[in-house]
């Protein structure tokens, strides 16, 4: 033990230097303080399935064969594998794309080790959108020409409806605890808990699982790559991520935490999630409803006319 | 010499240099894993009994070259977890040095290793160290390996009542269904990479149907339909492995 004690930290010596500075991961803290942002990932890992969930397979009823809802939320045949975060000010935008476990692929390279190469996912993705202080929930997919299609809901018949309005309650498929989290939510479990590191103190919500991050050390890795650490403890659960950086871009972030009481290891999860663009700036494209969505929502004419 | 030697170069050359390298085996040897079951539903043990239909199936197609005529009892996941508490251990040597390397550069982190034999995805590696121990252990090139992942029941039901002038028409169906969701996987045991994965559902449903006045069929839930869905499931894995026969033990390749 004490051996590959002295082995790790000798190893460890040639990549890291204790330099004491969070710089760079400082301006996307202020990025997510001043909620100001856009971020696009990937969940390389998956969350640990957890078991125990009965089956429903028969939802629907004569004229259709399924509802969203059922999608997705069963957590066993489809995971969040990408998504999108984007907000500006009070507006926000939050797209989560699930894709069946079966169909996610990883093709080797002949020359150089393993390229993860993620099939484009042909599911389902929720969106939600608050847009001054209204709420809408949509879907994508692709249809039948590979293009994108928007909907709020399916119809009687299966029709896909480009009808939407705002704070539609029967068709708001979050959780409650989303509903509660709303400006704290970013959609996948993973995501959060590996951004939790970077957000400002007053952001953090104290829940039994979010700890107290404390920056740890930074340092640089084979192929150019640097780093910085944070780590932090809440009750028996103790909590380690990783961001990584091609410059001043992050590209990477690896979370990991394990529980342990008297008895032993209780549990334990890893995380790595891959930055495709994390930028200080939000992208308004985003931040409206998409094209072929239409804002039916009642409002008067005091309401119609502010907005 | 040199020409054939030349000319022996250039045909390795155009071979491997092809955007499409397949690696296969001829009469791919493999053993059943006898089946797990991450449901609530334990006491009644629905692995055992599921596995050892499905290698009776397997057996009756006479399309796999199985190394055993039995489920292995050899719990692979317990074995994993154990290899992952190595990562714990690099955890808590980083927290007490201050420093995550061990940790996050370690091979606990390397993307290509799957998490669990549970959600482990096509191209993933389940520890090459238990994996070629079975393969060895029982002569077997390949591990086929499958996951109970969903038990359970329900109830539908749809009513129409057509009334039009002096006449109508009512309309009733229900039906109750039980059923059984696999998530099956084929291992490579020398690499432990997951090479074929498929989710396939089997189950039984009782359906009543009414006319009028007239029902036809009952949709009372029976005991026989557990030992349905059961019949049912293990027949659809042993059909989506021998649908897919051709690619069940092939590994694609792609050169970028």
């Amino acid at each position: 033990m004490k051996k590959k004690f002295l082995t790790a930290l000798l190893l460890g010596s040639f990549l890291f230097s204790p330099t004491g500075d969070a710089a760079k991961i400082d301006m996307y803290r202020d990025a997510m303080s001043n909620k100001s942002f856009t971020l696009k990932y990937n969940i390389v890992t998956p969350l640990s399935r957890r078991t125990n969930k009965e089956l429903h397979f028969l939802k629907g009823n004569m004229f259709g064969t399924g509802t969203f809802e059922d999608l997705a939320s069963n957590n066993f045949e489809r995971r969040i594998v990408s998504g999108i975060i984007v907000v500006g000010g009070e507006n926000k935008y939050v797209e989560k794309n699930f894709a069946p476990y079966t169909e996610i692929y990883r093709f080797k390279t002949a020359s150089a080790g393993m390229e993860t190469q993620q099939r484009e996912q042909k599911e389902l993705s929720l969106c939600t959108l608050i847009k001054d202080d209204d709420v809408y929930n949509f879907y994508w997919n692709y249809d039948s020409d590979g293009q994108k299609r928007y909907y709020s809901k399916l119809g009687m018949f299966g029709e896909y409806s480009s009808s939407i309005k705002a704070n539609d309650t029967k068709n708001d498929t979050r959780s409650p605890y989303d509903k509660l989290l709303d400006e704290y939510n970013y959609g996948s479990p993973d995501l959060a808990q590996a951004l939790t590191a970077i957000l400002p103190p007053d952001r953090v919500i104290d829940t039994p699982d979010t700890p107290e991050y404390k920056f740890i050390g930074s340092g640089f890795l084979p192929g150019g790559l640097t780093f910085e650490d944070f780590a932090g403890q809440k009750n028996n659960t103790h909590y380690a991520v990783r961001y990584y950086f091609d410059g001043d871009r992050m590209v990477k972030i690896a979370a990991f935490n394990y529980t342990e009481d008297a008895t032993g290891i209780q549990d334990y999860e890893k995380t790595i999630v891959e930055i495709t663009e994390f930028s200080t700036t939000p992208d308004q494209t985003y931040l409206s409803l998409p094209e072929g969505l239409k804002d039916k929502t009642k409002r008067n004419k005091k309401e119609a006319d502010s907005k | 010499m040199k020409q054939l030697l030349t000319l022996f170069a250039a045909a390795l050359t155009m071979i491997f240099s092809s955007t499409a390298f397949a690696i296969s085996y001829s009469n791919p040897t493999c053993i059943l894993m006898k089946f797990s079951n991450d449901t609530r539903f334990q006491s009644i043990d629905a692995a055992s009994a599921l596995s050892d239909l499905v290698i009776e199936k397997m057996l009756k197609t006479e399309k796999f070259n199985l190394r055993e005529t039995k489920p292995i009892e050899h719990d692979m996941e317990i074995q994993l977890y154990k290899e992952k508490i190595r990562d714990v251990d690099n955890a808590k040597i980083g927290l007490r040095a201050g420093n995550f390397n061990a940790l996050f550069e370690g091979p606990g982190f390397d993307p290509i290793l799957a998490e669990a034999i549970a959600t482990a995805e096509i191209g993933q590696v389940i520890s090459p160290t238990i994996t070629s121990a079975i393969g060895r252990d029982h002569g077997a090139q390949f591990l086929i390996q499958g996951t109970i992942i969903n038990m359970g029941s329900d109830l539908f039901e749809d009513e129409l009542n057509f009334n039009s002038g002096g006449g109508g028409l009512y309309f009733h169906q229900k039906e109750s269904a039980l059923g059984i969701q696999t998530d099956l996987r084929v291992i490579e045991a020398a690499t432990g990479e997951v090479i074929w994965r498929k989710i396939v559902t089997g189950s039984d449903k009782k359906t009543m149907t009414q006319v009028g006045a007239f029902k036809f069929g009952s949709s009372k839930m029976t005991s026989d339909m557990y030992s349905e869905a059961l019949e049912d499931a293990a027949q659809k894995i042993v059909d989506a492995m021998v649908t897919d026969i051709h690619k069940l033990f092939f590994k694609p390749w792609t050169k970028q």
